[in-house]
């Protein structure tokens, strides 16, 4: 059997609920390196469903955009509908644990959580990063060389 | 497990003896390089500090605390979400509906809009903030597939 090994570990975050119960969620921070140079700190759910890494669409000034359906359109099946939904593609600069990459993410319209504003997907970060995912301990394992 | 909420400690009887000490600040700056303490001069001139401080005494299994030092590196940025889930309460109550900006567990500037927010930031030579959004509504935890 093969063996991988990480370099980090990233606690899940632990949330309650209004009734108290605890919730995990395996929530990570990462910069958005906007386009003149200036680092954002956004929390992103870390998504395995998720084809793209996908932002809420009012970040688009953070892209140093006018507007947030200016990029390439696509169709996106999501978790809680039947329908496909309407998704913007832009190329951007991300961080993670001092690695920077540059990836595609699509901008769509998210239910609002100030937890997080947007979820960390499959498409060319999961061939920078690898993971390893924990959920007894709650633990999130990341190597930036995989 | 025993929790603390206590706040300094070492650290707080450290800077009391330091800065009280009518040594240039230089000096004063160079003793707490000295102690280990991270140290920031804002530009109105204030001293601004990082300590630790316990949060939970006991927290890791002896067996598992080995594994867990060795590869813990904690961005800085994940304090302000565990601050704000902490105190999301208080913030939703005075900041519903607008976008906010997080530093050292502190909300530096809100705004109505992004952009607004953004240009604070800016004016404010703010660095690497913790950026979301305080809805009104309460949160929905659970995600499940629909039909």
């Amino acid at each position: 059997m093969d063996s991988k090994g990480f370099e980090h570990s990233i606690r899940f975050f632990r949330g309650q609920t209004g009734s108290g119960a605890v919730v995990w969620l395996p929530i990570i921070t990462v910069n958005l390196v906007s386009p003149s140079g200036s680092r954002i700190a956004l929390p992103l759910l870390f998504d395995t469903g998720a084809s793209t890494t996908t932002l809420r669409h009012d970040l688009y000034p953070l892209l140093g955009l006018t507007s947030w359906d200016s990029g390439d359109p696509q169709d996106v099946s999501t978790a809680g509908g039947a329908d496909p939904v309407r998704a913007y593609r832009y190329q951007v600069t991300l961080e993670l644990l001092g690695k920077v990459i540059q990836c595609p993410v699509n901008l769509q319209i998210l239910p609002r959580n100030p937890l997080y504003l947007g979820l960390f997907g499959r498409e060319q970060v999961f061939y920078e990063f690898g993971f390893g995912f924990w959920e007894k301990t709650h633990e999130l394992y990341v190597t930036l060389t995989p | 497990m025993q929790v603390s909420f206590g706040v300094g400690g070492a650290t707080k009887k450290i800077l009391e003896s330091v800065v009280t000490s009518g040594l240039p600040p230089e000096e004063i700056l160079k003793r707490l390089d000295s102690y280990g303490i991270q140290w920031y001069v804002t530009e109105k001139g204030d001293l601004m500090v990082r300590y630790w401080q316990i949060g939970a005494e006991d927290f890791v299994p002896v067996e598992r605390m080995a594994r867990i030092r060795e590869s813990q590196t904690v961005p800085a940025e994940a304090s302000a979400l565990e601050w704000l889930s902490g105190h999301l309460r208080e913030v939703k109550a005075d900041y519903a509906e607008r976008w906010i900006a997080i530093i050292d567990n502190e909300v530096v500037a809100d705004a109505e809009t992004l952009p607004t927010l953004l240009q604070k930031v800016q004016d404010g030579r703010i660095e690497n903030p913790f950026v979301t959004f305080i809805p009104a509504e309460a949160i929905i935890w659970s995600t499940a597939y629909g039909q």
